[in-house]
């Protein structure tokens, strides 16, 4: 779990995706209890109150549940809701971002299924 | 939840005013960052908010009650200054364990086992003089005497000037910790910004003696960012937004934008939009002509 | 009220005095031919009363100048430390007054027995010391830079009168034997006592109700 910070994005959308992350490689699996808000700030040197609103979008997405004194726990299904999540968002966040700066720099559609095929045919 | 309250301080000195009109609610609970440049009055802030330095204006109270010369309000402060014992000061002389046992008798609530466990882990010399240590054991001689007080409000003034960079660490997971364990409040002023950003709760910012903003960091970060680009681009892009520091480089153009409730950056301009941290955004708010 | 460390501090300069007090014994033994204790032992309380009157005088500055900001920076109250003031000196001077008079009673001899009546003279007169010394506290926080090398100024004439009077004093007391006071000195130093507590009070309560913390 101990990547870096970096400078790019919110800590607690970080933290967010850190612990997503680790869901898909495994590293947490379905029912386990996740590290708290005073275990993360502990972690990564960070205010609580902000680890908190990561793991509170977490729970918003219904990644993460709660288990009343016990703490954060990683739900069913989770793995498979990321997956599902961070494909959605390659394809219309990412994918969409890489198109325009390929159209502005004046490579066309064709050029750019090329790539797309080429690189297939490499691989 | 317990208030600090400073209501239209003024602090006036002869040839300026150090502190102008402030009026600074701290609640109880929460790390709070404090920063401002060289002389903006951070200082003479939080000697003010704990009566070690009379207002010229204003009052400060604890939950309701005046914290001038109340001693049942001043055991529940603690403000760790930042000790400069250079050779002709006065303190120079005294050792620090002398300045830890006053210490000990003036805090209700010092915790010697937590003192003695700082003064060993930053390898404090206790049969030293101040004058004759070096500067990072004074600022760990500070953050020993805040941690251990145990007081509801703490002020640290640049706790961790002199400290290298790894006891710097290990300070801000001690205060982490403290933090964890007590939730005490802690108002920390430092220059070193952006290791310190992320263990503020809520940024102050100061400047010439008035407060700039007091906001929650993570809230604050989320809207501001950094526009660059043609110039043509970044005007038509920002217009109507509240823009700060701009810089122009030839035909181009940064910006650093705070977004109010609601609005964003349109679509559609040739503009690079990143996210700003919290020293840059200090900079782009508190920067001057000729200096950046 | 807190002052217990002004207290404490009070305490600690009685030891001090008396550590003088056995400075300057071992300097007359040194000087002894043949050994004369119980000549030594009834100078002792004129010893130690003369530690007294210098660290009354001393702690004036280190008062205001160390003790006074630290105090103040841990979160003690302007009135106590004012009250701390002067109840450090007072523990000071009763304390070395109380301990001379002990032991003018227990040792035989004249030189000791001399002093008893003297001590009340001796009360007021380090307390005045003390005032002086306070005084000069305030000075040197108050004045501006020529008032403060004035009292630099003061206190090494101060010093260097009172190493004279201290060696004059050894002299007489070995050859004499016997040490006297003008009639009335006691009134004259309890009156020019109330003087000064009459000038000390008020200013020092300004001064401390402006003073701002630097450390």
């Amino acid at each position: 779990m101990k990547e870096l910070l970096t400078e790019e994005k919110s800590i607690y959308l970080q933290i967010c995706d850190m612990i997503e992350t680790d869901i898909l490689r495994g590293i947490l699996l379905e029912g386990e209890r996740v590290p708290s808000t005073n275990e993360l700030a502990r972690l990564y040197t960070i205010n609580p109150a902000t680890a908190a609103k990561g793991l509170g979008i977490l729970v918003d997405r219904g990644i993460l549940f709660k288990k009343r004194g016990l703490g954060m726990f990683v739900a069913e299904g989770a793995a498979e809701q990321i997956r599902q999540r961070r494909k959605k968002e390659f394809m219309e966040v990412k994918l969409r971002a890489l198109l325009a700066e390929a159209s502005s720099l004046g490579i066309t559609r064709d050029d750019f299924i090329a790539m797309l095929t080429g690189g297939d045919d490499d691989a | 939840m317990h208030n600090l309250v400073c209501t239209n301080i003024t602090k006036r000195y002869k040839e300026k005013e150090a502190l102008r009109q402030v009026d600074l609610t701290l609640e109880s609970g929460k790390i709070y960052g404090l920063i401002g440049r060289n002389g903006a009055g951070k200082t003479t802030l939080l000697s003010v908010m704990t009566a070690q330095n009379p207002a010229t204006a204003g009052t400060v109270t604890l939950d309701g009650q005046p914290v001038w010369e109340n001693q049942p309000v001043l055991d529940r402060l603690c403000f760790s200054r930042e000790l400069s014992a250079s050779a002709g000061s006065g303190i120079a002389g005294m050792k620090i364990k002398d300045y830890l046992r006053a210490a000990a008798t003036y805090y209700p609530g010092w915790d010697q086992a937590l003192a003695g466990r700082l003064v060993s882990a930053f390898r404090i010399e206790p049969k030293k003089a101040l004058g004759k240590v070096n500067k990072g054991m004074l600022s760990a001689v500070t953050i020993t005497v805040a941690l251990a007080s145990k007081a509801e409000f703490t002020f640290l003034d640049e706790p961790v000037a002199g400290l290298d960079v790894i006891a710097r660490e290990f300070f801000y997971k001690t205060l982490l910790d403290e933090f964890a364990e007590t939730g005490r409040t802690f108002v920390i002023s430092t220059h070193i910004i952006e290791e310190a950003a992320g263990v503020f709760e809520e940024v102050i910012m100061l400047k010439d003696g008035r407060i700039l903003c007091k906001e929650n960091t993570v809230g604050l970060l989320d809207r501001a960012v950094q526009v660059t680009g043609l110039s043509e681009a970044v005007d038509r892009a920002t217009a109507g937004l509240e823009c700060h520091h701009a810089g122009t480089v030839g035909r181009s153009k940064a910006v650093t934008v705070l977004l109010r409730d609601g609005e964003r950056i349109p679509d559609g301009f040739d503009v690079t939009v990143q996210p700003v941290n919290l020293q840059q955004l200090f900079v782009a708010l508190c920067g001057e002509e000729g200096m950046g | 009220m807190k002052v217990r460390c002004w207290l404490r501090l009070g305490g600690e300069m009685v030891l001090w005095s008396v550590l003088v007090a056995l400075i300057f014994l071992a300097y007359n033994l040194l000087r002894m031919t043949g050994l004369d204790l119980p000549g030594l032992l009834s100078v002792f309380p004129y010893y130690i009363l003369f530690g007294a009157a210098v660290f009354s005088a001393l702690m004036g500055t280190t008062a205001y100048q160390t003790y006074l900001p630290v105090y103040l920076s841990l979160g003690s109250t302007r009135r106590d430390a004012m009250a701390g003031i002067h109840l450090m000196q007072l523990v000071l001077t009763v304390g070395c007054t109380v301990l001379a008079a002990l032991l003018c009673l227990l040792v035989p001899g004249d030189p000791a027995h001399d002093l008893l009546p003297l001590l009340p003279a001796a009360f007021f007169g380090l307390l005045l010391l003390a005032k002086f010394g306070s005084l000069l506290g305030c000075g040197l926080l108050t004045l501006p830079r020529a008032g403060k090398v004035l009292c630099v100024i003061l206190v090494s004439l101060f010093s260097g009168a009172a190493g004279f009077c201290a060696f004059t004093l050894v002299d007489t007391l070995t050859e004499q034997a016997t040490l006297s006071l003008p009639t009335g000195m006691t009134l004259a130093l309890a009156a020019v006592l109330v003087i000064l507590l009459a000038i000390e009070i008020p200013w020092q309560r300004r001064i401390l109700l402006r003073y701002e913390v630097k450390l």
